[in-house]
């Protein structure tokens, strides 16, 4: 087991990271059994954390008293304080474009969600991490924000870290649910 | 400074095994191999007896089983069987006079946390042959050291 394994959980109502990883290993090894294909099983994961992102930014508002984000760098600091909140690892920000419409989340040296993960030749397309960009748009989305996300390193394919890149689309101005008029 | 690892599941059967490429007669290392796991079947059953009557039988043995008989002037087998009774056994040199047992202890050991690691490979099935490359890696390293 990893060393932060060992520690006994202090805090009931918290769960271990151990677990949370072998959780979603599992989970994405037999969603690998159901669809074979790396590139649906990809598409599986960003539905997963898309309906994962658009619950959890409910919450992250509701127990953070937030207010509405003036520019996106403020965007990019609530997605950072989000990820410490829920996953306990906080991804630094940075590599802003001149723009300032895209910028990177890196975790050096580690992925937040994946210990231990060694991928078979044949699923080397297979994005790991995908479910984590599928949370941040969802939540975004859930915002007004429209974002594009992609992977840009990924520490289990043997790169120095997990990066993330997200890049601003549009404000959603007029996207009233389907119904109302 | 092992001439040969192998690593054995739960019945026996082989996930791994990685002979130095030192080695001209491979086979007879197999052979070794498999005639080992009859007396680690033989000792963790004694030990399990003398543990007396307790729940998991296997409580209070020490997973490290040390020198499994004292073969061949060639050759020393070690063992180690974990408590889901997956066997690593280890062959070495008798020659080699400058290898202690706790090295050996200490190596074994190392194998056990490596392998823990490597089971913890959502991609990897538990009880199939270990294709994880970073375990061979390992394994290698400890052949070759």
């Amino acid at each position: 087991m990893s060393s932060k394994g060992k520690a006994p959980l202090l805090d009931a109502s918290k769960v271990n990271a151990d677990l949370i990883k072998l959780t979603y290993g599992a989970l994405v090894a037999q969603i690998v059994k159901d669809y074979e294909r790396p590139e649906d099983v990809n598409k599986q994961l960003d539905k997963l954390g898309y309906n994962i992102g658009v619950r959890l930014v409910e919450d992250f508002i509701a127990h953070h008293n937030i207010p509405r984000c003036l520019d996106f760098r403020q965007t990019a600091e609530r997605i950072q304080q989000a990820f410490r909140f829920y996953l306990g690892m906080q991804p630094s920000v940075g590599n802003w474009s001149p723009a300032g419409n895209e910028f990177s989340l890196t975790w050096e040296q580690t992925n937040p969600i994946g210990d231990f993960v060694e991928f078979p030749d044949h699923l080397r397309p297979l994005q790991y991490s995908r479910v984590l960009c599928g949370a941040i748009r969802g939540g975004c989305e859930m915002v007004q924000i429209d974002v594009t996300i992609n992977i840009a390193r990924e520490f289990l394919l043997a790169d120095s870290a997990t990066e993330l890149r997200v890049k601003f689309n549009k404000r959603l101005e007029d996207a009233l649910p389907v119904g109302e008029d | 400074m092992a001439l040969c690892i192998g690593v054995m599941g739960s019945d026996n059967q082989p996930l791994l095994i990685k002979i130095s490429p030192s080695i001209q007669n491979p086979i007879d290392y197999h052979y070794m191999l498999y005639s080992a796991l009859d007396i680690v079947e033989e000792k963790s059953q004694i030990s399990q007896k003398t543990a007396g009557l307790n729940i998991s039988g296997a409580e209070h043995r020490d997973l490290y089983l040390g020198l499994l008989y004292p073969s061949s002037d060639e050759v020393k087998i070690y063992a180690y069987c974990t408590n889901t009774k997956v066997k690593m056994i280890l062959i070495v040199d008798a020659t080699n006079t400058a290898l202690k047992e706790t090295d050996i202890r200490n190596t074994v050991k190392r194998l056990h946390l490596a392998y823990s690691n490597m089971i913890m490979n959502p991609f990897y099935e538990v009880g199939s042959p270990i294709g994880a490359k970073s375990f061979h890696n390992f394994v290698e390293s400890i052949i070759a050291q």
